[in-house]
């Protein structure tokens, strides 16, 4: 392999891990179908979850996912997330 | 009505002639159940049975009905638990499985249910999590848990509430897809260090047969080093990238797109595992209660009969009294 | 898992091609002439005997040759490995056939987000919106050709 280190692609850079960069690109994909294959897809990106980080053995507040339409506020959530803010519950 | 009459007949001899009656009022309760009816009452009352008998035939209906849930759920589940079983076959057969690497920071994630009611399934899991944390904790070493469903919390607070980093529930408000476990391992990748990721899981076999599993990731550095000193691992080596990059950049992109791939195939087999749990576990419920119905049915018969028998020799007893 | 087949001493003649999506295989152990896939350097063709390498993949199009069938793909992202025993797996997080994508839809995305490429202001929204841009004009390109 190459010894010269290449740049890291730009979506990396940005903060983005492969996971992120590669699920933006399927909800963009997913997007641009005709129906009914839309609608189909749009029961693979349902997403809800709840996650509480624990600090010495304390859990802190509870932080919940919970995004229908991920193409747009998965970059939302991307960015609340780089500045450290509360997310939008909705 | 007529039998009213003569029950309250009855009374009045049986307070002129208590010890017959009450031999008989003694003997019955004794036999068929612990309450002991007052002395000087009239039947054995057979409320306290039929009370039984009717919360145990409610709680056989609801196990049945919990039972046929579980089964449908389980139908859909297991069919996109065998679609996505193809998903982490490349990824092995690329990176091989290594279980036993020796690494500082060990994270181990640990799936189970919200629910309960589903069986044993919880508690393996637990229990091999917890072997993992003993086996790979140590001087230099570290191990800590991301936890996911309420059940796992549940245990592993007990004793284990310093080495806990992330919990995650609610996970099966929607049915499982990729995007939302996606979600979840890039959050966990954002906040957890590791240098080895051990997933634990029930692997679904049958609906009865239900295996703990557990995959590892290896971190990209740690893959490097793996494939630089050879061992399942040191084919790497002969592959070629593609892609102008260096291998470190695309073996960081694979570790994260494995850990996703494999993260999901576990929810599922989870999924399909606790499903299959509380199928048997509703089903020898709905049995047990099904055999204490029985039981108790035949408690009430006796109980019933004892009574009738009793009324009638007082009554006997009574008549023959007042003749002679 | 089944296990793989061990190196052969010749060239096989045929490749044999696993695609998996997360919701499903689309494509287990079947044997083709050679797939075209959307390396990040552009399309790739892999024939019987290629040489093992690990490529991650771009938005593009994924062809599978076979005779004289071609069958084409949309992939989102994802990797493809070739191994040395001619069995080439592709790993992608969605895939679509090219006839189900829609034009106007396509359109529309790629003029927004060139839009919002130029007025992006953050790193991260600029990342954003060029991956947009990457991925519509893939789509539009598939459209195309």
């Amino acid at each position: 392999m190459s010894a010269t280190t290449a740049a890291v692609p730009f979506w990396r850079a940005a903060g983005m891990t492969y996971i992120g960069y590669s699920n933006i690109c399927a909800a963009l994909v997913r997007n641009c179908l005709k129906e009914p294959f839309k609608s189909e897809a749009a029961s693979r990106e349902k997403v809800h979850f709840s996650v509480a980080k624990w600090a010495d053995g304390k859990q802190e507040k509870p932080m919940l996912w919970k995004l229908g339409d991920l193409t747009w506020f998965f970059m939302l959530q991307l960015s609340a997330q780089m500045m450290n803010k509360d997310l939008v519950p909705w | 009505m007529a039998m009213a009459v003569l029950r309250r007949e009855g009374r009045r001899v049986l307070l002129s002639s208590p010890s017959p009656a009450a031999a008989m009022a003694a003997r019955s309760p004794a036999v068929s159940q612990p309450e002991i009816a007052p002395l000087g009452a009239r039947s054995i009352s057979t409320q306290v049975v039929r009370n039984r008998m009717k919360s145990v035939k409610n709680i056989q209906k609801i196990t049945k009905a919990m039972k046929m849930v579980a089964a449908s759920k389980l139908r859909a589940v297991q069919i996109r638990t065998e679609n996505s079983r193809g998903l982490w076959q490349p990824f092995t057969a690329l990176l091989g499985d290594a279980p036993n690497v020796d690494v500082k920071k060990n994270v181990i994630v640990a799936i189970t249910s919200d629910k309960g009611l589903c069986g044993g399934i919880n508690s393996t899991s637990v229990k091999v999590s917890k072997a993992l944390h003993k086996l790979t904790s140590g001087p230099e070493k570290e191990s800590k848990y991301v936890i996911l469903g309420e059940k796992g919390k549940v245990q592993l607070i007990r004793d284990s509430k310093q080495s806990i980093e992330m919990t995650v529930s609610e996970l099966q408000k929607n049915p499982i897809n990729y995007t939302q476990i996606a979600v979840l391992a890039d959050d966990i990748l954002k906040n957890v260090k590791f240098d080895a990721l051990r997933v634990v899981f029930n692997k679904f076999e049958s609906v009865i047969s239900f295996k703990p599993t557990m995959t590892t990731i290896l971190s990209p550095e740690v893959m490097e080093k793996e494939s630089e000193s050879g061992g399942k691992v040191g084919d790497l080596d002969s592959y070629e990238i593609e892609g102008g990059e260096t291998k470190s950049e695309i073996l960081q992109n694979l570790t994260e797109f494995q850990f996703s791939c494999v993260l999901y195939n576990g929810a599922l087999e989870n999924a399909c595992s606790e499903l299959g749990a509380r199928m048997s576990a509703m089903d020898s419920s709905s049995r047990n209660a099904g055999d204490m119905l029985d039981r108790l049915t035949l408690t009430y018969n006796r109980t019933r009969q004892a009574s009738i028998t009793t009324e009638l020799i007082e009554i006997i007893s009574g008549a023959s009294a007042l003749e002679g | 898992m089944k296990p793989r087949p061990p190196t052969p001493a010749s060239i096989p003649t045929k490749l044999t091609v696993n695609f998996v999506l997360p919701y499903k295989s689309e494509i287990d152990n079947k044997e083709v002439d050679m797939v075209i896939v959307p390396a990040t350097t552009g399309q790739m063709g892999v024939l019987p005997g290629h040489v093992a390498t690990i490529t991650e993949l771009k938005p593009g199009v994924l062809s599978v040759h076979e005779g004289n069938d071609v069958t084409k793909y949309f992939v989102s992202s994802g990797f493809a490995f070739v191994h040395a025993n001619s069995v080439a797996d592709i790993v992608a997080v969605e895939a679509v056939p090219v006839d189900q994508i829609d034009p106007s839809l396509v359109q529309k995305g790629l003029a927004e987000f060139t839009a919002k490429l130029g007025s992006a202001s953050t790193d991260l929204e600029k990342a954003e919106a060029q991956i947009g841009v990457d991925v519509h004009s893939a789509l539009n390109a598939a459209l195309a050709g």
